[in-house]
């Protein structure tokens, strides 16, 4: 009996201890991906050349067309987007099939220990 | 297109209340135009200017999904530095990539509030539809502007105009109907511009075509 609850008490550890990684490895992710947002945000605002000017904001075309300049905004916005959001949608998915096959996990073992007791 | 004529009365009615503001190529605002649960990007600026004459353009746009551009451009005759009367219209759409000259009739006809409420009425006249002083705050930043409150049959229109936005001059602007559901729309300024490049030329500009003419009626 103290055997078993060794075992089930060293599983819980082992599945808890991967849980902290997967949540710490979530949370990585969450801070890579407000860094990537506050470099898009930065890009856009560079791009439209964006200034404060007696507390408002201006937008400087430098002798563009309007639909060039938003094109070009919206083209390097949309490309980091893209491109950003695919490798995070892939990490996020690994993540979550961690979590799952864990939670597959536990429950099996629970399973067994309980009908081991029966 | 009533929208436009709307604006383009405002604008007018802003300039008629200014009388040593230089106008300057180039220039203009960039506002957000919702309607209908949809946001567009709307942009006027001083596409040109001399003695006589004033163009203004505008631009609506949308970088969503599915992109969607078209250019008006409004000339205003001048007469020390106040617009007299607005004397050509052109445009340009997304599909039609030709510029089109509007005709007198497509220019002058406004079913919404009409161009004399603004541009012809007695100062007194137009004061009365003065609401107050008022602090407005707009993703471009917190302004002071005028309210006016225009009330027509089917429709109230509520605007904010300042002079630290000119040459525009708009800072906001809330249309109701319950009627007319084109009338239920909002504007509200995003940032001003500068040096900004017109995209019509009217020296390229052909006769209307049929297809224009029904986008136009929409």
């Amino acid at each position: 009996m103290k055997f078993l609850i060794g075992i089930i008490l060293a599983l819980n550890f082992s599945i808890a201890d991967a849980k902290t990684k997967t949540l710490r490895r979530l949370d990585d992710l969450e801070a890579r991906m407000e860094k990537a947002e506050q470099k898009i945000r930065e890009l856009e605002n560079k791009s439209s050349s964006s200034a404060e000017t007696s507390g408002l904001k201006v937008k400087d075309y430098q002798n563009s067309k309007i639909h060039e300049k938003q094109r070009n905004i919206a083209g390097d916005f949309n490309s980091q987007r893209n491109q950003l959001s695919k490798e995070q949608e892939k990490a996020i998915k690994m993540q979550i099939e961690i979590i799952k096959k864990s939670q597959t996990d536990q429950e099996r073992i629970l399973n067994d220990i309980m009908n081991e007791n029966n | 297109m009533r929208i436009i004529k709307f604006i383009i009365l405002i604008y007018v009615f802003s300039l008629s209340h200014s009388y040593s503001f230089e106008f300057k190529k180039g220039e203009g605002s960039e506002f957000t135009f919702s309607t209908e649960g949809k946001n567009v990007n709307l942009n006027i600026y001083i596409a040109n200017v001399d003695s006589q004459e004033m163009a203004v353009e505008f631009h609506f746009g949308s970088s969503e999904i599915i992109s969607m551009n078209m250019w008006q451009q409004f000339i205003f005759g001048l007469k020390d530095k106040s617009p007299i009367a607005l004397k050509a219209g052109y445009i340009k759409t997304g599909e039609n990539n030709n510029v089109e000259k509007m005709t007198n009739e497509m220019i002058r006809v406004n079913k919404g509030v009409q161009i004399e409420d603004f541009l012809f009425t007695d100062k007194k006249v137009i004061d009365k539809d003065f609401i107050a002083d008022e602090k407005i705050e707009t993703p471009a930043g917190v302004i002071i502007a005028k309210h006016y409150k225009k009330v027509t049959m089917d429709q109230t229109v509520d605007f904010w105009i300042a002079d630290m936005v000119k040459p525009i001059g708009l800072v906001k602007l809330v249309s109701k109907s319950e009627k007319t559901k084109t009338n239920n729309y909002e504007i509200e300024l995003k940032s001003l511009l500068k040096n900004v490049d017109a995209t019509i030329n009217p020296k390229d500009s052909k006769p209307i075509s049929e297809s224009t003419k029904k986008l136009l009626n929409k």
